[in-house]
């Protein structure tokens, strides 16, 4: 008895990755192609290991939907090594390795957004998420050179961002409609 | 819809600075889920076009700011202060009462010019005479 439960559980969990495996995957290669099934590995390890007491399966699903938006996020930041800026006579360009002028020509575009919205952005604001995004500082050292709390760093970082989504949208960057949850 | 970790414990999680298990809450509350979503699809956008930054470096700190200074500043201060207190303000001489008769004089007012003077004098003699027995020693040498 007391090595079935277990045994169950795991079997349970198992089940229920298998039924949601295809969707996370689909919802990774939106987002990331090349990597989706690198980072849907990733995310089933991370629940795997987790191994979280789900009572439904429609928690179960939100729950490694919230995981693999979080691993995309650090997809995303681990990301940013792999692209150099380089400033040219008129505009910006970044130095990807394909070199397509069209991705060049968005990325410059995106980045003179982004730049224009964290310009009008309170300082402290704009610097929270500069520092968290660009650099290898945790919200906990941003505070402390801010001289703030904890609290107040998140709080700048979550204002900046909504911020730049709004300006993004704005601009045509992104999708104006808020994100939808996907929920059964 | 709102949901005090939205904007802090979440925040946190979605940069890996919360604990994992947060993850069950995100998947719960829409708010969190929301604020999930908002910052993945920032970050899709933001974070490949924007410069990788190094930490900007902490001006350390010049060695006049340092506590040993502070005291050593603040003491000198305070002595000049004192200084200052003894060269200006009147000294008070306090005068015993006199036996023999019923007035009493509580104190009594001094310069205080008149009081060091007398010792600074005879001790700037000694280092003349001093000086002077110097001088005599170096023309016999």
């Amino acid at each position: 008895m007391d090595t079935e439960e277990p045994l169950q559980a795991v079997a349970k969990l198992d089940a229920r990755i298998a039924r949601h495996r295809a969707e996370v995957l689909g919802f990774l290669s939106r987002r990331a192609p090349v990597v989706a099934e690198e980072l849907a590995q990733e995310v089933w390890l991370k629940v795997a290991r987790a191994a979280p007491e789900c009572s439904t399966d429609a928690k179960f699903r939100a729950y490694a939907f919230a995981v693999a938006r979080r691993v995309l996020i650090d997809h995303h930041r681990r990301c940013r090594a792999r692209v150099q800026l380089v400033p040219i006579a008129g505009g910006l360009e970044t130095g990807r390795s394909s070199d397509d002028p069209h991705s060049s020509a968005c990325a410059g575009q995106t980045l003179l957004a982004v730049e224009a919205c964290l310009a009008k952005m309170p300082a402290p604001q704009a610097e929270v998420f500069r520092l968290r995004t660009t650099t290898e500082l945790s919200f906990k050292e941003i505070a402390a050179r801010q001289g703030v709390s904890l609290n107040t760093a998140l709080g700048r970082m979550h204002t900046a961002t909504r911020k730049l989504r709004e300006a993004l949208a704005a601009a045509g960057l992104t999708d104006s409609t808020p994100a939808t949850r996907g929920r059964r | 819809m709102s949901c005090p970790h939205a904007t802090t414990t979440t925040i946190a999680w979605l940069y890996g600075e919360a604990d994992e298990a947060h993850a069950l809450h995100v998947a719960d509350c829409a708010a969190c889920t929301a604020v999930a979503e908002e910052h993945e699809q920032v970050m899709s956008v933001v974070v490949p076009v924007l410069p990788r930054g190094k930490a900007p470096e902490l001006p350390e700190a010049p060695a006049w700011r340092s506590p040993t200074w502070w005291a050593a500043g603040v003491l000198l201060a305070a002595s000049a202060l004192l200084a200052l207190r003894i060269g200006t303000a009147p000294v008070s001489v306090s005068v015993p009462e006199p036996t023999s008769t019923a007035t009493t004089v509580a104190a009594l007012e001094v310069e205080p010019a008149s009081v060091w003077s007398g010792e600074l004098e005879a001790e700037l003699d000694d280092l003349d005479a001093s000086i002077d027995a110097l001088a005599a020693d170096f023309g016999t040498l």
